[in-house]
């Protein structure tokens, strides 16, 4: 097995891990027990900009070392993908307030990955051809039967959004005391 | 009175450190993915070298052309391609058997690609089509296979292309899809219409419902 392939498989199980960290934590969020995740909270910017900067440094081996070449949709996920990379990181260390922008254009990425993805399963969604330059039907890998990239773009923007909104409150805090005026949590 | 605004910015000790340790619990947790789908998937280096050599090299074939290609097809445009001569293309079947895309009989050329989900869409279609028995007589219909990637799915395409019973000759397209190129190929499935002069009558792309096909093909047949 080539690293590449290697790399895809590695790649596709973090996906998964993503997405089924996503949806617990969620799930833990609708059953009332969020407040558990508060240890997670302290480090949400951080752990956000770890998984963007995974992707990024996905995408860029991919389409660089692997020659995958990005379609027109990945390169609009790689808009939405690269600054909360790169911001978020940044901000680990500055602390100001960015997460609202952070969780537009995550929320923008999960939109254009969810269509790119639907589309590789239900090509006639588009205009029915595909282009001989750079089809965005176009599949490179798949494991699993379903996990390609458009699936691992999801999966990332998904768990920014999950990290970025995880309470940083800790559990004990009294409902009714004064919020705090600014956390140490930047975003 | 300004508020306090970093009142709570100092956490206790304990609980930073438990949120380092889970931190660092997590970077492990990746860590160890990482490790173990390296080790898990070691040792089949020396298969993917022989693989490599056992790829049939029939899927790609030399083509060669005589004039000048045609411009790519736009879609939703005027096509300045129509009432030009088209190159003739001098190919080979999978299995290396002649072909040629020449003037002598109206000829309908369908491109295909193998990946491509629209191709595989619409070649069930013309397979239902040949058998519906109102394909114009005297039309000649060839295949052009190109954009062969060997990494891409459904490959290979002759492979494809004989399961879902394709009745036509096929052109195996060279690696960097000469044959394409010279007839204007922009997206897949594509398909060119010749006269039995060898000029273009129409160029279309995309999938085409059949009644649409038999159509097009139906004025660009010389009245009977």
């Amino acid at each position: 097995m080539s690293l590449t392939e290697r790399l895809e498989l590695f790649f596709a199980l973090l996906a998964l891990g993503a997405i089924g960290f996503s949806v617990a934590a969620v799930a833990i969020r609708l059953v009332g027990r969020g407040d558990s995740l508060w240890l997670l909270g302290q480090y949400r910017t951080e752990l956000a900009a770890a998984v963007a900067a995974t992707c990024m440094a996905g995408s860029l081996y991919f389409s660089e070392v692997a020659e995958f070449l990005p379609c027109t949709l990945c390169w609009y996920q790689r808009i939405a993908m690269y600054p909360i990379a790169i911001l978020l990181t940044v901000n680990a260390f500055r602390r100001d307030s960015i997460r609202a922008y952070m969780l537009v254009l995550a929320g923008i990425g999960v939109v254009i990955a969810t269509y790119h993805w639907l589309l590789e399963r239900l090509p006639a969604l588009h205009t029915g051809v595909c282009s001989a330059a750079v089809p965005c039907e176009y599949i490179w890998f798949e494991k699993f039967g379903f996990v390609t990239l458009p699936f691992m773009a999801l999966a990332g923007f998904v768990t920014i959004i999950t990290l970025l909104t995880l309470p940083v409150d800790e559990p004990h805090q009294s409902s009714d005391a004064p919020p705090p005026v600014a956390s140490n949590q930047g975003v | 009175m300004s508020q306090p605004r970093h009142t709570t910015k100092k956490k206790p000790a304990a609980r930073r450190m438990s949120g380092g340790k889970l931190a660092a619990m997590l970077i492990g947790i990746v860590a160890l993915l990482g490790i173990g789908t390296f080790v898990a998937t070691s040792g089949g280096d020396s298969e993917e070298a022989s693989d490599s050599t056992t790829v049939p090299s029939v899927e790609w074939r030399p083509v060669v052309t005589e004039g000048a290609d045609l411009v790519p097809y736009v879609a939703g445009t005027a096509d300045p391609a129509v009432g030009l001569t088209a190159p003739v293309v001098h190919g080979a079947s999978f299995q290396a058997e002649p072909i040629d895309i020449a003037p002598g009989k109206p000829t309908l050329v369908v491109v295909v690609a193998h990946w491509c989900p629209h191709c595989q869409a619409e070649v069930p279609r013309l397979v239902d089509w040949s058998e519906s028995g109102v394909v114009p007589a005297g039309l000649d219909i060839i295949g052009l296979a190109t954009s062969t990637d060997e990494a891409a799915p459904n490959f290979p395409p002759s492979k494809w292309l004989d399961k879902e019973g394709f009745p036509w000759k096929v052109i195996a397209d060279t690696e960097d899809a000469k044959g394409a190129k010279a007839l204007g190929v922009s997206g897949f499935p594509y398909f060119i219409m010749l006269d039995a002069e060898g000029k273009v009558a129409w160029r279309t792309s995309g999938e085409l419902a059949i009644s649409d096909l038999q159509e097009m093909v139906e004025t660009a047949m010389p009245a009977a």
